[in-house]
């Protein structure tokens, strides 16, 4: 295991994400998971039971102790540029409805101002970014591996967002792995420490250093 | 398998896709992104979330047709929504991991696109991405190989086009189709001593012609906008899936909005490129659709599956109903 910086260096620039902290353990954890587990990434689940949690084997260091064990692995890294607040839409399609659906004998009307089939206006958080970095220990040849399959980061990977055009992995001469969410009975606020970061059972208090390197205090700025 | 596709569109008529209105006026969506020196700039892109609807209409329209032979399959509103739209969370069936890859195995169209069953949410395989103008700010993005004005910049690629609305009530040549307008209006008539102000009101409204000038910024015709769509762990027949719903809307091939007036129409090269293997011709778009052999057998593959779920359908008419409620047999 050896510190390494890795960097994304993204096509538009452009990614989805409200906080920036981007784990980079998080993302390698899925990818983990589409390998050797796939199926648990057949459903997108709201929660996970303790004993169903299945904990991705990655080429990184462990650190910490018990159950406040983390990854030795950053958050992202980097400057924005700017953010911009992009909106997506879902529509009803009528003229395909009129063709295709058998009321039988329900009114043939639909509110799509209101309830299910309501349509959307969804306001997104994107930020500019040309590339992001993380450090981590471990090992470069599996990381590596790993990063070959990732070709988007971020929230709505489906619409095109985050779309990485190539990962770097070299050496670093320093251990910058500390750059992350540290648990700390004295932190700051209950948060993820490990994948999934978005598991609420699996918060601790910790603390986030107040780095100016970091893409999520550069934003605070 | 794992991989992208490549599209590569060229406009024969001009694209609406509008990001902003101002009045009677429309204007090209245009996003945030970065330059080759990292500076932001605002460039048109035609989003992916749209190219990823349009194509989720054609792969749901066409299997409806095949399973319907020859009449149009009508289905109930909940799965209309779910297989056109995307469906939405809600309901009582719980997380069921073996459901959720049945419902998969069944419906390869709602595995690529993704959607919503009950509470479930099964994500898509699929990742479509905005068409980039092949444009001098966007060509340390676009692969050498695409051919465009790589000098113009995207904003001298648009141009404005105005229409008019008129309204035909107010045509003296139109009015006798028009109930209680048979009469043409003669100008001049002879006033009454003392007209009635609420009436002239009333009147001044009612006869106020309902018409407007109104003006779109498009994109201009014969522009090249470069797109990639990535997939991940597809089977054959979910490959086929996603090139049915290519070829249904091949026979259409329009983007953006106000095709019924000839706008966005388009020709296609579609590249495939599976992981760690080279760009090969997939889909190439143009007066037909031409595919290529790994296309042609995967969508033959994804028929095949079709045919055969059509004669279950035969048999069982509520198996569509049953496979998506979770209570198909194991």
């Amino acid at each position: 295991m050896k510190p390494l910086k890795i960097t994304a260096y993204m096509q538009t620039g452009k990614i989805a994400t409200t906080d920036l902290f981007l784990p980079l353990d998080s993302i390698l954890s899925n990818q983990w998971l589409s390998i050797h587990h796939p199926e648990v990434l057949e459903v997108t689940q709201s929660s996970i039971k303790p004993d169903e949690l299945i904990v991705a084997d990655l080429p990184l260091e462990k650190r910490g102790e018990g159950d406040d064990w983390y990854w030795a692995c950053s958050f992202a890294c980097g400057e924005p540029k700017r953010e911009e607040i992009k909106h997506w839409h879902k529509r009803f399609d009528f003229s395909l409805g009129t063709e295709h659906i058998d009321f039988g004998d329900r009114r043939g009307k639909v509110d799509v101002k209101s309830g299910r089939y309501k349509n959307y206006r969804m306001p997104l958080v994107t930020y500019l970014v040309p590339k992001l970095e993380w450090y981590v220990v471990g090992k470069p040849i599996e990381v590596e591996v790993l990063l070959s399959y990732i070709t988007h980061i971020g929230k709505k990977r489906s619409q095109g967002l985050g779309r990485v055009a190539k990962w770097t992995v070299e050496k670093w001469p320093e251990d910058l792995s500390h750059l992350r969410a540290i648990p700390d009975p004295n932190g700051d606020m209950d948060m993820g420490i490990r994948p999934p970061y978005w598991l609420a059972w699996q918060w601790k208090r910790a603390k986030l250093l107040e780095d100016r390197r970091l893409a999520c205090n550069a934003k605070l700025r | 398998m794992n991989g992208k596709i490549e599209t590569v569109f060229t406009l024969l008529s001009p694209l609406s896709h509008i990001g902003e209105n101002i009045g009677p006026n429309s204007y090209l969506a245009t996003q945030d992104m970065l330059d080759a020196e990292g500076n932001p700039i605002s460039v048109f892109a035609y989003s992916g979330n749209a190219l990823r609807g349009m194509w989720r209409d054609s792969g749901a329209a066409y299997m409806l047709g095949k399973l319907g032979g020859n009449a149009t399959l009508q289905i109930p509103l909940e799965m209309f929504y779910l297989f056109f739209s995307g469906g939405s969370i809600g309901g009582d069936q719980s997380i069921d991991i073996d459901q959720a890859r049945r419902i998969r195995d069944q419906i390869p169209h709602l595995s690529i696109f993704g959607g919503g069953v009950g509470n479930m949410l099964l994500p898509g395989k699929l990742s479509v991405g905005e068409g980039l103008p092949v444009c001098r700010e966007l060509a340390h993005i676009i692969p050498d190989n695409v051919q465009g004005n790589r000098e113009m910049s995207a904003r001298q690629m648009t141009t404005e086009i105005s229409y008019s609305r008129k309204d035909d009530a107010k045509d003296d040549l139109l009015r006798p189709f028009l109930q209680d307008g048979g009469l043409p209006q003669i100008e001049g008539q002879q006033m009454t001593l003392l007209p009635d102000p609420e009436q002239e009101k009333k009147k001044e409204k009612k006869e106020k012609p309902q018409q407007m000038r109104y003006t779109m910024e498009v994109f201009c015709r014969g522009s090249i906008l470069w797109q990639e769509t990535f997939f991940r762990d597809l089977c054959e027949i979910e490959l086929g899936a996603f090139v049915a719903a290519i070829a249904k809307w091949a026979e259409n091939p329009c983007i953006g909005g106000q095709n019924r007036i000839g706008m966005g129409r388009v020709k296609a090269e579609m590249m495939l490129q599976l992981f760690g293997e080279e760009k090969e011709p997939f889909i190439t778009i143009g007066e037909k659709c031409l595919l290529a052999d790994k296309a042609r057998e995967a969508k033959a593959r994804y028929d095949e599956f079709l045919e055969k779920y059509a004669g279950y359908l035969e048999e069982n008419r509520e198996g569509l109903n049953l496979a998506i409620g979770g209570k198909v047999e194991k």
